[in-house]
This record gives C-alpha cells, structure tokens and sequence, in this order.
C-alpha cells in the first residue's frame, strides 16, 4: 500500500477547511500548521488571478527528513507514510534543514517535530484524513496508489497535468497536483513580501532553533 | 517584481540554525584543524614536537568542548541527546557526525593524558585513528549540510572540501596565535603555518567565488541564495567575513613571512578566525533566508 | 531568471506515477510493525477509506485521537488508545447555509473533541468551510462567558461592571417587567418590547412564533443592514426574495457575489456544486469591483463600478431582445407581457418621459417585443461599458458566453451591488433576474428556483404539542420597526432603531397624522445581533443604547462578549451551534431538506441514561453538568420566560407553551419537535416504518430530505383531491367551492369575502404560478407604479448624466459622477472573508490566527503611486456623503495597494477592526477575572466631545493563560499576531436607507490622503450630528411616504414576515 494525495487545484478555492480540520483533528497549536493553504494574486489589472494552493507533507518516497534525522523519530509506515516520533524526537531540526517543503516545524507544545501524518490514527481505521472529508469542493482526493481501482489512481490516469512540487530533487512524493501551475507550486515563481498583506501578516517567525 | 505576489500565508520558521550551528562549525573547525595540522608538524619536526603534545589536547578539547555544548544547546530536548547513541540511524550525517566526534574526544583524551603523563607512546599509538576521526569529525557538517536537501546552495563535495580549508585555515591561525601570544620561537613552523593559513584562505576565498558564480547554473534557489548573500541582507556579514577572513590574513602573514615581521601575524590569525565565523555565520543563513514553499 | 529546466521536470513526472511503482528510497528505513500492538482492529493498511462511520457505529465508535497519537503514535508505541466516541448530529450557526455538523464526543471526558460533518445532509454533502469545524475553538473559547452577568447595581451602561446572577433572577426580572408592559395592553404597549434578532440561523420558532406569543409587534431583523435590496428586486419580479440556483447543473454562472469562494449564502455548499458545474465545463463570470477568490478563479472578471450592474443587465437584455435571440416561448408564457401592453397610459408616460418613441396599437405578443426593441435601443454595449467603466470586449464575451449557456444561466442577489448602493435593488434582483427569465433560466434544471421551492419551515409548526396551537393576529403596527417612509421595504428598517427612537420631530409630525409612535423601548432583547458594532452610526446606537430613559431593560443573549453587549443590561450566555435547538433549512439546491440543531452533549448524556431534574430546562442542567458552563439555550430560555411572563395564564401566553401532554407544564423540546417533524410526511413514513419517532429520527441522524429534483414549480399543477374535491394550497385543503377564477387568476374567498390568489390558470389548468400578484414574472409592476414610484415599474436605467438626476433613487451615491476631487473614492466596505463571520468569530483561536484584526484598505496599485501612497502606510479616510455633501467623519486605515481592485474605488473588510473597552472583567465573588475579545480586537480609548466621539487603540492582542478550558486552550500563550491593524469603519457611515427597499446603502464616497503625524491605525472620528443629518436628507429627499388617510401601510401582497399583522393595523389610521 502506498498512500498517496492528489489535489485539483481547479477545484481548490482557498476555503481553509482543510487546514482548519486539520488543526481540530490533530490538536495542532497557534502559530504552527501541518496543512497551510496560500494565496498568489498574479497578473496586472484587470488580467488577475488568484491562485490558492494547499501545502502539506508530500510523505516523499526518498523522503530527505527520514534520512537526515539522527533517531529514526521521522520513520516509514508500511502504508508509506512518513511518520514522526514524538518521544524519540531530540528536537535537532535536521529535519527542517533537510525537507525542501517547508512541511516540518517544531512544535511549540511538544517541543518535537512535527508535521502531515496523512492522519496516519484515523487510516488505522480506516477513515480518510480529516482534511479530505473537510474539503468542500472535493478537491482533495486520497487513497492508495497500488490500487488501480482508487479514486486516486484513476485521478491520475485520467489528467494529463499531474505535477509535484521540485520534482528535480528526487525526494519522489507522493502528493500531487493537478492543474497547478508553476506560479502555485514553486515558491520563487512569487514574491513573498515580509509584512502586511491584503489578507493577514505575512512574516517568517523568529530564529526557532536552540533556546 | 515576478507579477506574482504572496497574499496569504502563515507565518514560516525562517531560521532554523542559527549562531550555536555557526558556532559549532566554527570551533570544530579550530579543534579539529589544530588536530591535524599539529600530527602534521610532529610528523614533520619530531624535535620540535613537545608544543604541539601540548597544544593538540588543550585546544582540542575546548573547541571540541565548545562544539558539543552549543549542538546540544540547539536541541530542542537537550536531554534526550544519549538518544542518538541509543536509537542511531546511520543514513543520517548527524549520527555519523555524533559518533565521530565521540570517537575524536577519546582521542583527544587520550592525547591529553599522554601530555599530563609524558607519555608520548601512548598518543603516538592513537595518531592513525585520531586523524580519521578529527578528518570525518570536519567532514561530516558537510554531510549534513549536503543531506539539507532543502538548502540548495550546499553541495556535497563543495562543502567538504570548504570543510577541510577552513580546518587547515583555522587550525594553522590558531597555532599562529598562541605563538604569538606565548612568543614561541619557531621560524620555520610559523613560516610553514603561514602558507598554510595563505593557501588555505586563497583557496577556500576562491571557492566561494566560485561557488557564488556558479550557483546561478546549479539551481535557482542557490541563486537566489547567493544574491541574498552578496547583495541582499546578508552582505555586509558575508563581506566583512571574506575580508577578514581571506585578505587581511593574506595581507598580514604575507608581510610577515616576507620580512619576517611575525608581530603581523597576530593580527592576521585574529582576522581570520573572527572572519572565519563571519562567513560561516552568513553562508549557514543564506538559504534560510527563502520560503521553501 | 526561472530555469527552465525545473519547470519542464514538472510536467514529466506524470509519466512516472500511476502504475509504475517506484523504486524505494535508497535510506528507507522501517522501523514500524506492521500489526499494531495489542488491537486487532487496527491495521495500517485498510482494504478501504470511507468518509464516515457507519450509522450503526454512530453511539459507539472508536478512533485513535489525533492529539494522543500525535504524542505517543511513533515507532516505539506499545498500543494506541482509541477514543470512545459518539457521534451526535448537529447543524453549524456560522453562516446561513446550514450545513450539517456532527460533534465527535468522548465519551469518557464528556468533552467534544472535533466537529465533522454530516453525511446524512444532502445539502451539505458531508462537507464544511473552516468556520464549520471552527465551531469548537468556538465551544472552548477561553474568553467563552460562564454565567448570566447582571449590570451592578448602581453602575452605568458601558462601565462595565457586572455582578454574577442566575438563570431563575433574570427570568423573573426580565418576565415581571414584560409582565408589567403587556398588561397594559393599549396599543403603545404592543410596541414596546422588541426581540431584535440578527442572523438567527432556524426556521421560525423565535422569530415566529415566541414574539407572536406575546401578542406584540415586536420582531426586529438586521435585514436592511443585509439584504434588503437583495431581495426586494426579487420581491417585485417574481413574489419571492432570493433565488435558488440550480447551480451543479448550470453552464453559465454569473456571480454578482462570491459565492464561488468567498461567501454568499450556503456558502460552501454553493461552492461545492459550483465546482462539480466548472469540472462539468461550466463557466464563472464575477462581477465585483474587488478581486474575489472567486473572481480571482473566475474565466471571467468584470470590474465593473460599483450599482452599474443594472446597466451591464441592460445591454445584455438590449442585444437579446435586437437579435431576437432571447427565450420567446417562456417570455410569451411566463411574463406579465399582457397587463404592460394593455397599460396604455403607462405606455404614454412612458414615451413622455422619452424612454418609448412610440405607444403601440395593438396588445399582441408582437407589440411587446416591439415595444422592447424601442424600450432597450439605447443600452449599447459602448453605452454599458462606458457606464461600468469596463472594456467592451468583456461585455461581448459575456453575451457569447449567456448565448452559449441558453437557459442554464445561474444567480444568486442579495448583497454587492444590491448592499452596496442605491437603487441597488435594480441592477441585482430586478435587471438580473429579468436577464435569466429573458433567456428561459427559470425554474428548470440548471437555471434558477426560488427560496419557497427549496425550504421546510416546520419551527413553529411544533405548536401542535401546545395547548394552544395559533395566536391571533397582532393587534398594532410598530412604526419603530415599519416607519411609514417605507412602505414596501423589504423587513424592518432595523438600524433605524435609535434614530426612531430619539427624533421627537418625526414622531409628532406622525402622531398628527394619527399614529401612535412609543418613545421608549421597555424591554429589548437583542439575539445574535451586536447592532452597536455592524450597523452603520454605531455611535448613534451607543448613545441610544445608554439612556435609560430610550432603551428599558436590555438583555444580550450570546455565549461571547461583543461591542453591544458593553451597553447592555444583561448578558445571558447562550448555546452555539451544538448547543441549542433549532430546525434549519434553506434552499441551497433544487431539494427540500432540514437539518436539527441540538445540544449534543445534552444529547450525549440523555443517551447515557441521564435525566434532568426540570425536562423544561434540560439543555441547562447538561451544560453545567458536562463543566460547559451555566450555557443555556433560547428555545428552553423563551418557554421559560413565557411562564415567568404569565405564570398564572391570566395573558393568555402561557397555553401557546404549555404542553398537551402534561398540561400545566412547559412543553419539551421533545414533544415540540416532534410535533414540527411529523408535519413532513415523508419522514413521518419513514420513520413508522423505522418504529421511533420523528424526533428521534432527526436527532439521531441531524438531517432529512423530503423531496429532490424540486424543478419547474410554477409550472406544477395545485394537488387536487377528487374524493375532497379540494385543491392543496400551503398545506391546506381548499374545497372547490371556495374557489374562484377572476382574469386568470385562482382566488381562495373565505367566508367573509376575504380573497387570496392561490394559482393562475394555464392551459385550463389551476398551477402555481409566481408569488407576484398577476402571477407571472412581472416585467411590469403595477405595485411600483401604485405606490408612487411609476418610473422604476419596468426594469429601467438612467441613460445620461441629466437622466440621472432625475432618477436618483436607483442611481448610486458613489456613482463615477460624484467623483470629483482628485483623491475621491468609492469605499466598498462589504466583502465577506471565507474564513470570518462578522463579528461571531471572535471565539475561535484558529479563525482569529488566521484573521489578525486585520483590515487594511485595498487601493489599486496605481492610484495609491498617484497619491504618494504605499505598502503599509497610515491614510485618512474621509467620509463624504454625496446627497449633502457632508462630511461625516474619517477613519486611519492602512493602505494596501494592490491590483486586485478596480482603479477609483477601494475596499476595507468588516470583519476586523473589533473592539473592546476591557481586557478583563472582575467579578465579585468568582476567583478568576473574564477575558474579553482578547484573541481578536483592540483595546480603546474613546473620547466623546458633545456629538463627537474619537476612537484610539490602546493594545492590541497578547499571548495569554487561560483559565477556561486549560488543556484545549494550552496553546493561546503562543498567539503571535497583534491585531492592531483594524480599524472599526462602520461607525463613520451615516444611516443611508434606500428609499424603496430600505437597505442601508454601504457604499461611501471618501476621500484619501495620507496620515498625518498625529494619526494612528485604528482611529475613528466620528460627528453623530452629521450622521444625523444626512440620514434625514435620506429620510426627507428621497423617500416618497405612501400617507393615505384610511389606506393601507403597505402592499397586502407583501406580508409582513413571520406573522400576521391584524387588518385594521395594515391601515392607517383615518385623519
Ligand atoms: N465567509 C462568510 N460567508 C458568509 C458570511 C460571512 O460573514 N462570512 N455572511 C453571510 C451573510 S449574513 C450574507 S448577507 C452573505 C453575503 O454574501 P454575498 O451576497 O456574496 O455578499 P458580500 O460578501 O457582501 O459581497 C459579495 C461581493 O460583492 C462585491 N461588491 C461590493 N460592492 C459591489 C458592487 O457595487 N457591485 C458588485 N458587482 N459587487 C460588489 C464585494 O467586493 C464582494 O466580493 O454571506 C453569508 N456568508
Ligand atoms: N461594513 C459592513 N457591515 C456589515 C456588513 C458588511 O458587509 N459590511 N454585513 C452586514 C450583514 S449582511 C449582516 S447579516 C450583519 C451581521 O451582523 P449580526 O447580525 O450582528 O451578526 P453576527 O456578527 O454574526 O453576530 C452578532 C452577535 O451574535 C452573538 N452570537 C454569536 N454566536 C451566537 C450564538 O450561537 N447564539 C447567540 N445567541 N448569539 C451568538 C455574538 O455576540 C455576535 O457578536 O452585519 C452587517 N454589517
Ligand atoms: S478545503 Fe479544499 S477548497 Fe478549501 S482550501 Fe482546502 S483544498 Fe482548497
Ligand atoms: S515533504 Fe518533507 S517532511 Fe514530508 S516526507 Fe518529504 S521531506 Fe519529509
Ligand atoms: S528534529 Fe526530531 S524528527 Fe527532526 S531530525 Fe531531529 S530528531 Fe529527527
Ligand atoms: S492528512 Fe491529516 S495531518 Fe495531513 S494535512 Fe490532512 S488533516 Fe492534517
Ligand atoms: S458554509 Fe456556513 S454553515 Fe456551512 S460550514 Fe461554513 S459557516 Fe457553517
Ligand atoms: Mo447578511
């Protein structure tokens, strides 16, 4: 088994839902997020798009974080999950140098690392990730990508534009994209200005590491 | 302006390693350069060898010391650090990293031991292994920098050998120090040291060029890294640390190797190991500096 | 500068995925067992995901908690611990859309530990925006209030000093007073006690039928500050006030609104159909002056300005009828074509006022589409999109695209253009509308249906577990609510309240003419309603609202704090989403369904074999016994008060709440909803097959859906009933002989002679028809012409500058006209944020992190570089009314240039710029001090010089400690934003009511300039003498009161909402 993420981004519009649930599901505290959704307002006037992209872990197949953290706290699931350790975890942030998603932080309760388990509980039993039953638009799709017959798969076979993001890095995720574009998917493609935005603050937090 | 603008976002962890990870590099890089650099001239001057049996275990063992304090200060469960030795998992160049330099602090116990006794048998049976250990001990950072596969500016190879420089350099700035300071005579290692501390500095000056201008071709993200660092917020560290580091010592032992002047050196191996944290400070920034997602 | 490479990387991986398994990583590592220690219900590797847990697993489920597993689910894990839950249905109360929720209660902690939602809700699919699943940040706020608070005694309104007080003190104070009003019984009486309610988010039971109990004209809205002209648009057209899109179906979705991302009512269940038509192929087209979400995905942005719409609609009309291209079979059928053409003397003025070249002879089909073509001839597209300020090319795209779409067009009025301006009413509900009917796209699959085809009022129908079913209707006509000005607005000219109340002038120059206005509110509740804060002139209510001599005793029901709640009496914590009771059901698609809103931990406990002392206050005694709180809900609070109003019956209130099954005593919540769901008749098959009740049907599932693909009503025959000879009308038998047909139409005449049109006739058939009164889509209102305003009868627009003079009352106060000065602007204050709701999520940490207070003003880019502005900077923003040209005051927003905004006009959120007076209440007798709004508003200073008030921020937001709820809010010392950035516009805008509809009309002239030093972000000034004046000009302009001695208060067509209003009242008073 091999699970996997897909989102429509077509479909995606920018509601939160996902990360919100998220937040209920997986009592993930103020100021850290495992799920993040951002928005790139691109183009001139009247020629403007808005382009809404939910980030999370990629569970990548040659997963960099796996590899650099020292206690094995970061390990696979036999479902392909790239699950964390929060007992194990000796909070060197390795992993945050080593994952090029931006999809681990530092938990400021648990002083662990943390980040997306896929819901790894709720697969336990069978249940979709929080963050997939949440989407009202359906443009999170979830399932395993050994099954031929999962939504998943037959999501893929069917669309053309399937992308992940730095692909050249070969960490091989296993999060997809479809109908993205480079703008929503490469973080350079956009400015990202420090300080207040149309929306909320948008700022980088403090120096994390150490005390 | 790329036309394309953030609108909303939360707030990122910017960065992640700071001063204590600069720091660390810093004082391996003396601990394990005076390392080797002292094998070398014992090696090289059996007859002059009593300073260097003095000086490997001392300065070894504090910036060995201080490294370990400020890696474990970094953690965010310092004491769960014995967790690495229980539950090591060897793909990682942290574990690596944390064996290795367990391995070197035995032999730089070992060495201080075969000081305070006179041993010197005892030091010169552990001189094989302390140089492989004290080598990967100044290598290994680059392993970890080169599985920080999200900071695209750190290559492999690049790193390492940036790593063994900054040993040769810090180490042979560090002999050049005290023997200023304790005024010890002795010309030809302090001219020895110096080219060394030249060479070093040349060399590793020149490879960060190169890797500043060649950053552009090996992606995007160190591009844009490199600018940060050259023109961008970081610069002014970044420059001031290349200064001390790479010019002024050059400058400085340059004059004193030519006309004997070794007064001069003092001031160059200060520059140079002050400059040396500069650059490693604001090289260990850089690819901080940039949203990952 | 982006490589390349990279990017065609990108496209190549599809090829790698699908059924090609990859290699593994080279360092993989697992560590992990396969099985999971010592449960064998666990398994990493599933045969399938589902969604939900089956229903039968509903009572006891078990699932490993997100929180623990976070913790102790990593390699090394000796066992996981499930949670025992159940899952109790409910509905969320964030938004109007209703969608269902499902509390997930442990069972051991009694605590509620996430929402999810329903799969049972067809509407809602299951499926929820973040302010649904926030809804239990909501339930554990930290600053969530414990208690009923009491003002101390002795104190002032807005000191904010409160003592603690009971449930059973504040029913009985409150009651005796009401008591004391009611038994005066004159007609003044009846106007004195007003239940004002914001969003209440059911289906009648408070709205309807508590008030009407009381036998007063006491039901207040927020609907003129919300939807007025939105619906009254609609109201004139088609008899009902908001349309129901068939939207999964529909192939063009013109969105004058965001609800294909940001907003909207049914929000996100509007968004999710609106995608499956997008991935179906369908096309969206925003027009908003503002980059939506929803614009910003658009295949279509139409920035045009602001209350043009009604010209785009226009032309788009203008084109259809010259090529002949619109929808001739349902235009001949369906529109009231025959009363306009036969209006000949409507026609002649018509051509007076040189709109018709020339009156037609003949009364045929023809003549009207001849009379169309002269009507429309001049609304070009180059006349529209000079109007609109909008390249022509956009208008001919979307005329290829509405062409294209046929009568799969969708809709959705009720604010943009509508809230926005004057005569918004025009360009949203009546223009737009008219350009869907034109092209057929009414009523059938993919085109538009109406709110009464799609919703279930059952709230209160559960009168029937009463003693008394009914009350009479009620006996006077509160002109604080319905000022004669106004006759046809569409509900209550509610934020008028204070000005009502205060303007002794008006109410003489009334009392003259024979009406009996009070100058006093005795008791005024206010129910999700924080008037003080989203009504404009927030100052004028704040005035009001503290002299005691104008507002009597006022009680705040609401479980958090909130700006009106400083001025009031009483604040009595109510229940939120999961709860309180309430029956929910909107028409968010062409269905019928309800969802149930509960207390799901009273539930929770009832399940468990838990019983309350009082069944009368069942939901009370749960919430203090699961450590909720003293949380009440409204439902068991009004039967309550009820009893403590009239506890010996002797008013005659206590049989509508007394129960038939236990005379005597308080009706339950059981029986009262039971009785409201067994009126469904499907449901009530359903559940006699299932053997349980109605009640338990819905409490245990949440939600029901009693009729599907509900198309094409106007075209349904009324159910006729052979062996009755009776036809169905409303749910009632009407026998034949009852029945009349005058012109077409189906009349029901009562004993007595009393005639109410049920149907028209068509093809000798007696079907439904429009609620209007000819029964069609009325092109031509008659009722607009009868009620003095003829030039607006037909869908209409000013076609110059002197046009527009003499129409102002459906030109915009901000139209390009009024701009004159080089830094002039349009302000566009509403705009909703997909993750806030007004003020009503203050108590969720997650919605407020995401959130900031943050309301800063969107300028387009090149504007703000014309006036020297950028990124951040502090700027003044003068308020300017255009009728009077005063000024009224300003605010200090900061500025956000951008391009997501059209040139001239710029926008500032509402949802931020809260405020508080306090950080914390202390009071006596409780060890710990009540935070208020500190996650989400600043801290002010506000001073108040005569008529002017100047407000200051003083602190914005700080990480804290909470006591409530410890372990749920263990994280709010991380809070990380500051707040400071808001500002609180409202309060600058003058009371500016449309003079049909009476909608408050949002859109402001400002003018722009940079702050000066002393200015801060955050401050407000505010002249409330000003606001004053030009709500009078409004008031005396522009409005055309309807005084006819003996005549009537209002169209009879158009009842007043909720309840009955007694004959005699509906008139005035003879002179
Ligand atoms: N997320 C969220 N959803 C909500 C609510 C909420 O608070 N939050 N509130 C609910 C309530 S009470 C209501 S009434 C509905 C309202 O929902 P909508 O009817 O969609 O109304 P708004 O969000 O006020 O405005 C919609 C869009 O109209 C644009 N607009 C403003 N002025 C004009 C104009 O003059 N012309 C045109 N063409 N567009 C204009 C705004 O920029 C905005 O993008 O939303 C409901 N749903
Ligand atoms: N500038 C500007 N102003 C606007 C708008 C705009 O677009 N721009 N929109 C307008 C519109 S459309 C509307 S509908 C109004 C909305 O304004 P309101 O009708 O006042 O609605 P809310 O702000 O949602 O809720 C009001 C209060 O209800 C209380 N409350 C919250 N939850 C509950 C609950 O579960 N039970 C009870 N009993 N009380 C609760 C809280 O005290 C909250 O402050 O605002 C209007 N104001
Ligand atoms: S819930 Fe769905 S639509 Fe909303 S932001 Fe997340 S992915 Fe996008
Ligand atoms: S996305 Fe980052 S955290 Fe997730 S598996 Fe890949 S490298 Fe690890
Ligand atoms: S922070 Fe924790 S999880 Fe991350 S690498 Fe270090 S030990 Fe591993
Ligand atoms: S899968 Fe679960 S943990 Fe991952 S983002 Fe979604 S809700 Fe969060
Ligand atoms: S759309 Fe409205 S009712 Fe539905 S979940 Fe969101 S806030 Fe709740
Ligand atoms: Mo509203």
């Amino acid at each position: 088994m091999r699970l996997g993420f897909l989102v429509d981004l077509s479909r995606c519009m920018g509601c939160m839902a996902c990360a919100v649930s998220c937040k209920a599901e997986n009592d993930v505290p103020l100021h850290s997020w495992r799920l993040r959704v951002k928005y790139i307002d691109q183009g001139e006037f009247p020629e403007v798009k808005r382009h809404f992209v939910p980030l999370r872990c990629n569970h990548c197949e040659n997963a960099p974080c796996e590899r650099i953290c020292p206690v094995s706290a970061l390990h696979y699931l036999p479902n392909g999950i790239v699950n964390v350790d929060h007992n194990r975890c000796i909070g060197c942030a390795s992993c945050m140098m080593a994952c090029p998603y931006n999809a681990i932080y530092i938990d400021p309760i648990t002083n662990s690392a943390d980040k997306c388990t896929y819901c790894a509980h709720r697969i336990e039993v069978g249940m979709m990730p929080a963050c997939v039953v949440a989407c009202p638009t359906h443009a999170n799709i979830f399932g395993d990508l050994d099954d031929p017959e999962s939504e998943i798969s037959k999501y893929l076979k069917e669309h053309k534009d399937v992308m992940v993001r730095k692909p050249e890095l070969n960490t091989k995720p296993k999060h997809f994209y479809v109908r993205g574009s480079t703008v929503a998917l490469d973080p350079l493609a956009s400015e990202r200005p420090e300080g207040y935005t149309l929306f909320t603050e948008v700022k980088f937090l403090d120096h994390i590491g150490g005390h | 302006m790329l036309g394309a603008e953030v609108t909303f976002d939360v707030a990122l962890p910017k960065v992640v390693w700071g001063w204590l990870v600069s720091t660390n590099m810093w004082a391996k890089s003396i601990a394990t350069g005076t390392f080797l650099l002292g094998l070398y001239f014992i090696k090289k001057y059996p007859e002059k060898d009593t300073f260097f049996r003095k000086w490997i275990p001392i300065l070894g063992l504090i910036f060995i010391g201080i490294t370990l304090l400020v890696t474990v200060l970094d953690l965010h469960h310092m004491f769960r650090f014995w967790k690495i030795f229980l539950f090591a998992h060897f793909t990682s160049a942290v574990t690596l990293g944390a064996w290795v330099v367990s391995g070197f602090v035995i032999v730089l116990l070992i060495s201080f031991w075969s000081w305070i006794t006179g041993n010197k048998k005892l030091f010169d049976r552990v001189m094989i292994p302390g140089f492989v250990l004290a080598f990967f001990s100044t290598i290994y950072t680059a392993g970890i920098m080169g599985e920080a596969t999200a900071r695209e500016l750190w290559v492999f190879p690049a790193e390492m050998i940036q790593m063994l420089l900054s040993a040769a350099l810090a180490g042979s700035a560090t002999y050049l120090l005290i023997m200023a300071l304790y005024k010890v005579e002795m010309e030809e290692v302090k001219r020895e040291l110096g080219y060394i501390l030249i060479g070093s500095a040349f060399l590793s000056g020149a490879m960060y060029l190169g890797e500043i201008l060649f950053a552009r071709m090996h992606s995007e993200f160190s591009h844009r890294a490199v600018e940060i660092l050259t023109f961008g917020e970081l610069a002014p560290m970044f420059w001031l640390g290349i200064f001390l580091t790479f010019v002024i010592p050059i400058v400085m032992v340059g004059i004193a190797n030519e006309n004997k002047r070794y007064e001069y050196t003092l001031l160059g191996s200060i520059s140079a190991l002050v400059g040396l944290w500069l650059v490693k400070h604001s090289w260990l920034l850089a690819p901080q500096m940039l949203p990952l997602s | 500068m982006i490589k390349a490479s990279r990017r065609d990387f990108l496209k190549g991986v599809a090829a790698s995925i699908g059924g090609v398994a990859l290699a593994k990583g080279v360092f993989e590592k697992v560590e992990a067992d396969n099985k999971i220690a010592n449960n064998q219900e666990l398994t990493f590797e599933p045969k399938h995901l589902d969604y939900y847990p089956p229903f039968e697993k509903w009572n006891d489920w078990k699932e490993p908690a997100g929180d623990y597993w976070k913790i102790h689910g990593g390699a090394l894990r000796d066992g996981v611990k499930l949670i025992n839950y159940m899952i109790v249905p409910t509905v969320c109360n964030n938004c109007e859309a209703a969608c269902g929720l499902t509390a997930w209660i442990d069972k051991d902690t009694l605590t509620v530990k996430k929402f999810m939602g329903n799969p049972f809700h067809s509407g809602s699919r299951g499926r929820n925006c973040a302010k649904g699943y926030a809804a239990l940040s909501q339930m554990y706020d930290p600053d969530r209030i414990p208690f009923p608070l009491k003002r101390a005694p002795g104190s002032k309104r807005g000191e904010n000093k409160w003592v603690r007080t009971t449930w059973e003190e504040a029913l009985e104070t409150i009651g005796k007073r009401m008591r004391e009003v009611l038994l005066k019984g004159d007609e003044i009486s009846k106007k004195q006690i007003i239940y004002h309610v914001g969003r209440p988010n059911e289906n009648g039971f408070h709205v309807r039928r508590v008030v009407w109990s009381w036998g007063v004209d006491g039901r207040n809205s927020h609907t003129n500050i919300c939807s007025s002209n939105g619906r009254f648009g609609n109201i004139v057209t088609v008899g009902d006030d908001r349309t129901s899109p068939d939207f999964a179906n529909s192939r063009l979705i013109l969105l004058v609104s965001s609800h294909a991302a940001d907003a909207g009512h049914y929000y996100q269940q509007h968004a999710g159909y609106i995608a499956d038509a997008r991935a179906k192929g369908a096309k969206l087209v925003v027009i908003d002056p503002r980059m939506s979400n929803s614009a910003g995905m658009a295949d279509l942005w139409i920035p045009a300005w602001p209350g043009t719409e009604a010209a785009i609609n226009l032309a788009m009309i203008s084109r259809l009828v010259k090529e002949e291209k619109f929808n001739k079979k349902f235009v001949e059928r369906w529109f009231n074509w025959k009363e306009f053409i036969s209006d000949k003397e409507y026609l002649s003025f018509l051509k007076e006022k040189g709109f018709l070249t020339e009156v037609p002879q003949g009364n045929s089909f023809d003549d009207f589409v001849a009379v169309l073509k002269d009507l429309y001839k001049d609304y070009t597209f180059e006349w529209a999109a000079n109007e609109a300020k909008i390249p022509v090319s956009m208008l001919d795209k979307l005329y290829e695209m509405i062409l294209w779409a046929g009568d799969r067009i969708t809709q959705y009025h009720w604010r943009a253009v509508a809230a926005g301006n004057r005569g918004g009413w025009m360009g949203a509900g009546r223009t737009g509308t008219m350009l869907m009917a034109f092209m057929g796209a009414i009523g059938g699959v993919g085109g538009t249906g109406w709110y009464k085809w799609h919703t279930i009022s059952l709230g209160d129908k559960g009168g029937d577990a009463c003693m008394a079913a009914d009350p009479e209707p009620v006996k006077a006509w509160n002109e604080l609510e319905w000022p004669p000005e106004w006759p046809m607005s569409a509900y209550e000219l509610s934020y008028l309240l204070p000005h009502l109340l205060v303007d002794d002038e008006w109410r003489n120059r009334w009392k003259e003419k024979g009406l009996k206005i009070p100058d006093k509110v005795e008791v005024w509740f206010s129910r999700i309603y924080n008037p003080v804060w989203i009504n404009p002139d927030g100052f004028r209510w704040v005035e009001t609202l503290k002299d005691e001599n104008k507002f009597g005793l006022t009680v705040y029901m609401s479980p958090n704090w909130a700006e009106t709640a400083f001025y009031c009496d009483y604040i009595l914590p109510m229940g939120l989403a999961g709860e309180r009771h309430d029956q929910h059901s909107e028409p968010t698609k062409p269905e019928k369904w309800t969802g149930f809103r509960q207390p799901v931990l009273r539930v929770a406990l009832q399940k468990m074999g838990w019983k309350p002392n009082d069944p009368a206050k069942a939901t009370l005694e749960a919430h203090k016994k699961v450590g909720l709180g003293e949380i009440w809900e409204e439902d068991e609070f009004f039967i309550n008060l009820a009893f403590a109003i009239d506890p010996d019956g002797s008013l005659g209130i206590r049989k509508y709440w007394e129960s038939k099954q236990n005379p005597g005593k308080p009706v339950t919540i059981e029986e009262y909803y039971n009785a409201a769901f067994s009126k469904l008749p499907k449901l009530k098959e359903t559940c006699q097959q299932l053997g349980i009740t109605p009640y338990e049907y819905m409490r245990d599932r949440g939600a029901w859906t009693e009729a599907t693909d509900v198309y094409n009503v106007h075209e349904k025959p009324l159910p006729y009933d052979p062996e009755k000879r009776a036809y169905q009308y409303d749910g009632k038998w009407i026998p034949e002989s009852e029945i009349k047909v005058e012109n077409d139409t189906v009349y029901h005449v009562e004993e007595g002679g009393k005639k109410h049109k049920i149907g028209i006739v068509k093809d000798g058939k007696f079907i439904n028809g429009f609620k209007t009164p000819s029964g069609h889509i009325e092109f031509y209102s008659k009722t607009l012409k009868e009620w003095k305003w003829p030039e607006y009868a037909i869908p209409i627009y000013p076609r110059n500058a002197e046009e527009r003079k003499s129409m102002i009352h459906i030109v915009s106060q901000v139209h390009h006209d009024y701009m004159k000065e080089e830094n002039a602007f349009v302000l566009n204050p509403i705009y909703r944020l997909p993750y806030l709701i007004h003020t009503r999520s203050i108590n969720s940490k997650w919605l407020m992190e995401i959130g900031q207070n943050h309301n800063p003003l969107w300028i387009y880019e090149k504007d703000a570089k014309r006036l020297g502005i950028k990124r951040g900077d502090a700027v003044r923003v003068r308020v300017v009314d255009t009728l009077t040209g005063i000024e009224t005051g300003y605010f200090v927003a900061m500025a956000m240039p951008t391009q997501a905004t059209r040139p001239g006009v710029v926008a500032c959120s509402h949802h931020n710029g809260r405020w508080r007076l306090v950080n914390e209440v202390k009071v006596d007798g409780f060890k710990h001090e009540l935070g208020v709004m500190r996650m989400g508003s600043v801290l002010v200073d506000i001073q108040q010089k005569g008529n002017q008030f100047f407000m200051r921020t003083k602190e914005g937001v700080k990480p804290f400690k909470s006591w409530q709820f410890p372990e749920f809010n263990k994280d709010t010392e991380q809070i990380w934003w500051k707040g400071t950035t808001g500002v609180f516009q409202n309060a600058v805008f003058p009371a500016n009511p449309d003079p049909l509809s009476g909608m408050q009309c949002w859109h402001k002239k400002v003018l722009i300039e940079k702050a000066g030093p002393e200015d801060k972000i955050g401050d407000v000034f505010v002249d409330i003498n000003k606001t004053w004046e030009v709500y009078k000009a409004w008031r005396d302009q522009l409005t055309r009161p309807n005084y006819q001695p003996g005549g009537l208060r209002r169209p009879k067509w158009m009842p007043r909402p909720w309840f009955p209003i007694d004959d005699e009242y509906w008139k005035f008073p003879s002179a």
